[in-house]
């Protein structure tokens, strides 16, 4: 009897309301992201991150922005597109798998630290808006920053203040964005700027007076790709810390 | 004078490609003998000799993709321009490649629709809509259709549901329609079917599905079932037990891209896909024939001749589907029957096409997953190269070092252009199981693309596989090569450039801008007494010639 009870109360802990849910959401979780790998990887990356098809690891996707949106598209496809119907998912298994292409998008799930006001004093008096647009406002040089709590964490937000070029990010097309180059022309001329664009046998670029270059490569001695560097100056020297979390806080509002 | 000992050996060594010389366009070279858009096999036959029309997949039989026509030239090229552009209702990759016959243009348009075209204005003639449901199955592929065959007067497609069709090649209007498999468990036709006598050959996709692979063989008039030669084999039947247990049932080993044939030897050449699952291959013990392989068949009776299996158990999804291209050339001491390819698993191989004798072997870029190809042609696979839990960088990518797009051999060069992919991929593995109609794929694949990866169109001789110039592109490609007599090697990229390149020195000749990306082959015809270039770059097709 004793024996029964004490089997009855570890029963009962194990399935407390709090403990089902965590369970329920891992087991989801855990059987979304096999679903996903075995159905959807192949053209979206086994992480999400895009391959033949764009990647899913952001948190606002243009076609999917509600999870209704995002069932449909996995239910019915994109007709006319690379995205098949996956009509051989249950209900409960497209369930699952917007579980965890959602739970892709979160890069950074962790509590925000900070004031969010004071960040964005300090945001609206730096220098910032003379690269970033903000709700319309602004310069457009650098990346624009109306909906960049969509996808950016607030840790991958003070490293990219701090350390700029440190994120280098990537397109959905798996090139690198805001690459910075240096083209050597055959004139012995050297410009230095973000890529647009680049194909076999022209690039695109974008000095840092945000004019828009074209080189055919027939007239380029050399392109150097600097990964991991940002013509956005770093700005660890000028806000403390605390300013930092305040102003990468502030962006992570921004949706 | 090298080039002319070169140019006479090559003539030697072709005599089976038709009698006429370099070609100088002739408005009416075969047209009194046949009524207009008719094609009987002996036209098919001596395709290489009447480069006014492109009259299958792959320009001949022999999978060359060459076109004799040379008005258009490496002097004058750079004059090139848009006769005329079709635009196609799709925002599906268009991967046709077509087919011209007497100044009128076969197409496809995703996912199965045909398209006649007047070569001359682009107008259409006639449009078939074979009514693919909503809910067609293409599990590892997009919904893509890359041409038709024809012979007589019909016109051959193949059709996302799996269904081959017959149509009148004047109107579009259907002769006849069979069911070639059942889609719900994933079987589906993207390839152009090849015309071999009066058969139309048909492979199947559906590698990722977990179907069983087989090739198919219909009467052209009626479209009654003629064979099946099955590329996994039943138990009981030779090399079921490279499979274990019974894991043959859904080995896959699918054959979607059009074969090639050699007349002299009655034999129909034909590429074989992965054996399912793709990246898991526990269950699957053993060499998993005819996986990753090309066979030798016998058209008459589907019966197979030789096979060699370029990749035995692949688990990275290396397909053998590729174009067999047929060449004769000089191998030590004697003119050899070849059959050459540049393998997805990054090898360039030299088989003997009569008896399936491997010849030679060379790597054609960069691979981390073999030591070498021993004597036999086996690979000799390093350790630790398979997909993992973690995954495991390997080059190259599961797309391979190419892949469907055709490579392209060269009469006047004797060289062989290919169009290569330099990626590597983290390849992993997961749990696996087999249900109707779903993906059986067991992993997956983390490419290193965008900036870690490019692309090249590469030149090999023949018997050597060396390479004699490459030419750099910004990204792997997607698009196949064709060679001409005019000196040029012309290709695509997926960033929408169409270009040509000197077949010689892989010099840059002239390139255009087609505003999408290139992801099918170019073709050479010739209408109104002047030669043509046709490409498609995002939904359109461009049909380029001289002013």
């Amino acid at each position: 009897m004793l024996r029964i009870l004490h089997n009855s109360l570890i029963l009962l802990l194990l399935t407390s309301p709090y403990t089902m849910a965590q369970n329920s959401h891992e087991e989801m979780l855990r059987s979304g992201k096999l679903l996903f790998q075995v159905n959807c990887s192949r053209c979206h990356g086994m992480l999400g991150d895009g391959g033949t098809g764009p990647s899913l690891n952001r948190s606002y996707l243009p076609r999917a922005s509600t999870d209704e949106q995002l069932a449909n598209v996995i239910s019915n496809g994109i007709p006319g597109t690379g995205m098949p119907a996956a009509w051989t998912f249950t209900e409960i298994e497209v369930e699952k798998v917007i579980k965890y292409i959602r739970h892709l998008g979160r890069d950074n799930e962790t509590v925000i630290i900070g004031d969010i006001d004071n960040g964005k004093a300090l945001f609206d008096n730096s220098v910032c808006f003379t690269c970033h647009i903000v709700s319309g406002n602004g310069g457009s040089l650098g990346p624009d920053l109306t909906r960049v709590g969509l996808k950016r964490g607030q840790e991958y937000l003070v490293t990219s203040i701090s350390h700029p070029g440190k994120n280098q990010p990537v397109g959905s097309n798996g090139f690198f964005e805001f690459l910075v180059v240096n083209v050597a022309l055959k004139s012995g001329e050297v410009i230095t700027g973000v890529r647009i664009n680049e194909d076999t046998f022209s690039i695109q670029i974008k000095d840092a007076s945000n004019y828009i270059h074209s080189f055919k490569k027939s007239d380029i001695l050399s392109i150097e790709k600097n990964i991991d560097k940002s013509l956005m100056p770093s700005f660890k020297d000028q806000f403390s810390v605390s300013e930092l979390n305040d102003i990468a806080a502030y962006l992570t509002s921004l949706k | 004078m090298k080039k002319i000992l070169t140019l006479m050996c090559l003539s030697i060594l072709f005599p089976s490609c038709d009698d006429k010389p370099y070609s100088e366009i002739v408005e009416k070279d075969d047209g009194p003998l046949y009524d207009q858009a008719y094609v009987p096999f002996e036209r098919i036959l001596s395709a290489t000799g009447t480069p006014n029309h492109w009259l299958t997949y792959s320009g001949n039989l022999s999978g060359h993709r060459y076109s004799r026509l040379d008005q258009i030239n490496t002097s004058n090229v750079k004059d090139l321009r848009t006769k005329w552009v079709y635009q196609m209702n799709t925002q599906a990759p268009v991967e046709t490649s077509p087919i011209v016959v007497d100044g009128i243009m076969y197409i496809t348009s995703p996912p199965s629709t045909v398209l006649a075209i007047d070569a001359s204005t682009g107008n259409v003639l006639w449009k078939y809509d074979p009514l693919v449901p909503d809910n067609v199955l293409f599990l590892g592929f997009p919904p893509v259709n890359r041409g038709v065959a024809v012979l007589d007067d019909m016109v051959y497609v193949g059709t996302l549901d799996a269904y081959l069709v017959a149509l009148d090649a004047k109107s579009g209007t259907e002769r006849w329609k069979v069911k070639v498999a059942e889609n719900r468990t994933g079987h589906a036709i993207t390839a152009a079917p090849l015309i071999v006598k009066d058969m139309v050959i048909t492979g199947i996709s559906g590698g990722e599905a977990g179907i069983r692979g087989f090739l198919d063989a219909y009467d052209s008039k009626t479209g009654a079932h003629v064979w099946r030669l099955q590329t996994v084999p039943e138990k009981g039947a030779f090399g079921n037990d490279t499979w274990a247990g019974d894991s043959w049932k859904t080995g896959g080993a699918p054959t979607w891209l059009t074969g090639s044939y050699d007349p002299e030897l009655n034999l129909l050449y034909w590429g074989t896909g992965n054996p399912a699952p793709d990246w898991n291959g526990d269950a699957r013990a053993g060499d998993n024939l005819y996986s990753c392989s090309v066979l030798a068949i016998n058209p008459d009776t589907g019966e197979l001749i030789w096979y060699f299996q370029f990749t035995p158990h692949d688990v990275h999804d290396w397909d053998s589907n590729h174009i067999p291209v047929l060449v004769d050339a000089v191998l030590g001491d004697q003119t050899r029957k070849l059959l050459i390819m540049a393998n997805r698993n990054a090898f360039y191989y030299i088989l003997d096409r009569r008896t399936g004798e491997y010849l030679l072997s060379r790597p054609y870029v960069k691979q981390t997953w073999a030591e070498r190809i021993d004597v036999d042609g086996r690979p000799v696979v390093l350790p630790n190269s398979g997909p993992t839990e973690e995954g495991n960088l390997i080059y190259p990518s599961l797309q391979g070092a190419t892949n469907w797009f055709s490579p392209s051999f060269s009469e006047r060069t004797g060289l062989f252009y290919v169009p290569v992919r330099d990626m590597g991929a983290y390849y992993f593995k997961t749990d696996v199981n087999y249900e109707p109609g779903k993906y059986f794929l067991g992993g997956g694949e983390q490419t290193l693309d965008g900036d870690m990866a490019k692309g090249y169109v590469k030149a090999l001789d023949v018997e050597t596989g060396k390479e004699q110039w490459a030419f750099d592109l910004h990204s792997p490609p997607w698009a196949g090569v064709m060679a001409t007599a005019g000196g040029l090697v012309f290709g695509g990229t997926n960033e929408g450039n169409f270009f040509a390149l000197d077949d010689e020195s892989g010099e840059l000749v002239w390139d255009f801008q087609t505003g999408g990306p290139i992801r099918t082959n170019p073709i050479s015809f010739a209408v109104d007494g002047k030669q043509c270039i046709a490409i498609s770059g995002g939904n359109a097709l461009f049909v380029f010639n001289l002013p």
